[in-house]
């Protein structure tokens, strides 16, 4: 059966390709929303090696221009971006490790029908997904917790996700059946044997899937850092970038010093940009194949 | 090969974090010596913490942990026992950061900003707490005396105490930093002279256009903060309750007589077609996003006639302007073109405050600390440490010209970098900008290089005739009020929508309908808060809250 669709797909054997209009439509609709995501790429990615006068001039749309690596050579020489960059890959490695221990340790037990209080726990984590104190309330209990301006402030608090642990519960409860569970008790197996050897390695599209969340997730946020760190040595790259983007409308803030305030070079930021997302992007590909399977099961399914 | 992967990734890590580390052991050099204070070191350690702005540029060690946080501690720190700790703000988000210090208890022991609006409103929130002025001159002589020689004392008190210590603003009622320039070479091209006058000015900028050097010859943006830069319209002397009703940089005056002239005359030119009719779409700028306006890279690519921004010895702008029109000439823009009797009789501008940090104190700093704070100031104010901390070290960051004059290595990147314009976001709680010999040698400082054109000169031409603008009185800042306009604060960002959007109605409207349409969007303006706000300044003028107009001489 296979086959035969890839025969008539690549005609190959002479048959008639049979495309609807509903296809073209489709196919013009699919290629229009992934330019959306390329075109700004590639556009950041010609501005960050082209010459600065040719990005003020407006003269770089998708082809760089007077090609230089000039913007990527200042980036790794400077200490502070290449620390922040190795930096914020440990935080995200350890927000990820400790997100995807946290919430096997909750999914696995909620997904277990004998679990006594499993509908409350589950409601009471659910909760939580859709109020929260607000951001004085959490400010201040970090303070409390002596979390402020140090690296764990941005791990612990978020390193529990209810929406991934959900997924990840309705995952194991769809594809382990519970007479797996049962048969590997009847064979002596505790609840932790049964976690490491019978879940865990049925679950690794679900594992690698929430990995990914947690690790782009991480990676992206920089709000926590703005409003938590004040050291610069514990600042992660995301906010860095931010902060170097937003103090380039350096208009009112010249007004204010009544001086020249240099703003970091169009080229430099598109640069900058580049170097903190490549990195994360390097990631897709390793987990790729289990992604698509992971969400479609944690979803569909419950 | 995922060996080998993994070994090389291991490889690059390793290497990422021992190379600079590497390339910062340099020679060691002494010490440099800093100034000294009269005042006995603190039996016990007091901890003090300093604000310091973070502009995330790259090139520049960590503004809260580099070699001159930490010869501050040698220097002065450990010869008095204060450890003095510094902590980064956000240059971008200064209002947020210092938020969420007071709102943790971590308000730093000097809060300082360059607007006022801000550190009045620290002091009414109660983040600040009021100084006797007598026992800070006995423990910052030096500094108070600075104060005093700048006529300062006046702006140092809010609700009737005293709160604040002023920094000093080298050359503060000339605005010669910032420069408009205009194509001389197509005024060569057609044989037109310099325009002496608003109407010569506008003849030339016709015959620009007819020439075809440009479409829209002049470029405008819609206002990106609530400065209107109605100074030249304004009366002479102006009235000195319309001023404090009316002239502040936190909301702009739409409804006001100098508005009106100055939004006439763009309608007037707008009509004329030398304004694209699409300026209002220019957005760039007042995104955040850094990128170039339209305006801006109009002017780059030859097709304006005139743009204008701060000079520095690197104006990016200008250099990607020579790149593209290598045969170009510039010329400095003279204050002359906005005359036309009977509107501007002569020019006046908006000099800068005459104050650079406004400096207060937290309210949560003991006795000690506050001390210690005002004993950090007084050592920052010492020639010997200002040299220092402006300068760095003889022979690796700077070196002494033929004048005797330090020239600081712009390209020096090593372990005793100075920070951001030569540390000015560490000295700026003593002054604004880094003072070097006369004025003809500060201009020649930040003169743009690299170009084919030099402007040493015609921008210290000019400083001259700005001086003489301001000599003659015509150069006067904003007024200080020290109660805060609670209005101000309420109405403030909903009226810089409202400015914003009006400004290019009236801009872009029938110039016979314009009288109408000014007096109907005027109304609407007065009604949307501005009426509430010019009450209250008025109130606080009528109740001697403010600072008054400079006395003509």
């Amino acid at each position: 059966m296979e086959a035969t669709n890839t025969k008539k797909l690549t005609g190959t054997t002479g048959m008639k390709m049979h495309v609807t209009i509903g296809d073209i439509i489709i196919i013009v609709i699919i290629i229009i929303l992934c330019l959306t995501c390329i075109l700004p790429f590639v556009h950041i990615a010609a501005k960050s090696i082209s010459g600065n006068s040719a990005v003020l001039a407006k003269q770089v749309t998708l082809v760089p221009k007077d090609i230089t690596l000039e913007a990527y050579t200042s980036i790794f020489q400077d200490g502070q971006l290449t620390h922040s960059m190795l930096y914020t890959v440990l935080v995200t490695v350890l927000f990820t490790a400790i997100g995807m221990v946290v919430t096997t340790c909750a999914a696995y037990p909620l997904s277990r029908r004998h679990l006594v209080g499993r509908n409350f726990f589950s409601l009471m984590i659910l909760f939580t997904l859709y109020f929260s104190a607000g951001l004085i309330p959490e400010y201040l209990l970090m303070k409390q917790l002596n979390l402020l301006d140090t690296m764990w402030v941005l791990i612990l608090p978020l390193s529990f996700s209810p929406f991934n642990m959900l997924i990840m519960k309705t995952f194991i409860q769809s594809t382990i059946p519970d007479s797996l569970e049962e048969a590997a008790f009847l064979d002596g197996a505790t609840h932790f044997q049964i976690l490491f050897k019978i879940v865990l390695p049925l679950s690794k599209a679900i594992i690698a899937t929430l990995s990914l969340f947690y690790a782009v997730g991480r990676w992206n946020a920089y709000a926590d850092a703005k409003y938590y760190i004040n050291t610069k040595a514990l600042q992660p790259i995301q906010y860095i970038l931010s902060n170097m983007v937003l103090n380039s409308g350096a208009d009112a803030i010249s007004l204010s010093e009544g001086a020249a305030v240099e703003s970091t070079p169009e080229v430099l930021q598109a640069a900058m940009v580049m170097f903190a997302t490549l990195p994360i992007i390097c990631v897709y590909p390793f987990v790729q194949k289990y992604f698509v399977k992971g969400v479609m099961i944690g979803a569909v399914k419950g | 090969m995922k060996k080998i992967l993994t070994t090389l990734l291991a490889l690059v890590l390793v290497l990422g974090m021992v190379l600079p580390a590497a390339s910062l052991a340099e020679t060691e050099v002494e010490t440099p010596v800093g100034g000294t204070i009269d005042a006995e070191p603190f039996a016990e350690t007091v901890s003090i913490t300093i604000p310091v702005y973070d502009r995330s540029k790259e090139g520049y060690p960590a503004v809260d942990d580099n070699y001159w946080t930490q010869w501050v501690q040698t220097a002065f720190g450990d010869v008095y026992n204060i450890d003095v700790q510094y902590v980064a703000i956000p240059r971008g988000d200064v209002m947020t950061k210092y938020s969420l210090l007071i709102a943790a208890g971590d308000t730093p022991t000097i809060l300082m900003e360059y607007d006022y609006p801000k550190v009045a409103q620290w002091a009414n929130d109660g983040a600040m707490q009021a100084i006797d002025l007598d026992a800070f001159a006995e423990v910052a002589p030096t500094y108070y005396q600075a104060m005093v020689d700048n006529n300062q004392l006046g702006y140092s008190q809010i609700n009737g105490e005293n709160y604040f210590v002023l920094t000093e603003r080298p050359y503060y009622n000339t605005t010669y930093t910032y420069v408009d320039v205009y194509r001389k070479d197509w005024l060569d091209a057609l044989g037109i002279a310099t325009p002496t006058n608003y109407a010569e000015y506008i003849a030339a900028l016709q015959a620009v256009k007819e020439a075809g050097y440009a479409d829209y010859p002049l470029g405008l943006m819609i206002p990106k903060s609530a400065y209107v830069t109605n100074f030249a319209f304004r009366d002479y002397p102006v009235d000195e309750a319309e001023w404090a009703e009316h002239s502040s940089l936190g909301t702009a005056s739409l409804s006001w007589y100098p508005t009106y002239k100055l939004l006439k005359r763009q309608n007037y030119e707008y009509s004329l077609g030398l304004y694209s009719p699409e300026y209002e779409l220019d957005l760039a700028e007042m995104s955040g996003s850094g990128g170039a306006s339209q305006w801006q890279t109009n002017f780059i690519n030859g097709e304006c006639f005139r743009y204008g921004g701060y000079m520095s010895a690197n104006v990016a702008w200008l250099t990607a302007f020579y790149e593209n029109n290598p045969d170009a000439e510039l010329a400095i823009v003279p204050a002359d073109w906005v005359v036309e009797e009977g509107v501007v009789d002569f020019p006046q501008f908006r000099s800068d405050n005459p104050f650079g940090m406004i400096v207060g104190f937290s309210s949560l700093a003991t006795e000690d600390q506050l001390k210690a704070a005002w004993m950090y100031l007084e050592w920052m104010a010492q020639p010997e440490t200002l040299a220092v901390m402006e300068n760095g070290i003889e022979g690796i960051t700077f070196e002494y010209d033929e004048d005797g004059l330090p020239v600081v290595y712009g390209d020096y990147t090593g372990e005793y970098m100075l920070n951001h314009n030569m540390n000015i976001d560490m000295t700026c709680c003593v002054h604004a900008s880094k003072k070097v010999g006369t004025i003809e040698q500060t201009i020649a400082a930040i003169a743009p290089q690299g170009l084919p054109q030099d402007f040493t000169q015609a921008l210290i031409d000019n400083y001259y005739s700005l001086k003489e603008i301001a000599d003659a009185g015509h150069s006067y800042s904003d007024p200080v009020f020290a109660v805060a306009i609670e209005s101000e604060s309420e109405y403030s960002a909903s009226l810089l929508s409202l400015y914003q959007e009006y400004s290019v109605q009236l801009t872009k409207c029938d110039p016979a309908e314009f009288d109408t349409l000014y007096a109907e969007l005027s109304q609407k303006y007065l009604d949307a808060g501005y009426q509430e706000i010019i009450d209250e300044r008025l109130a606080a003028y009528e109740a001697g809250s403010t600072t008054k107009l400079p006395t003509i001489e």
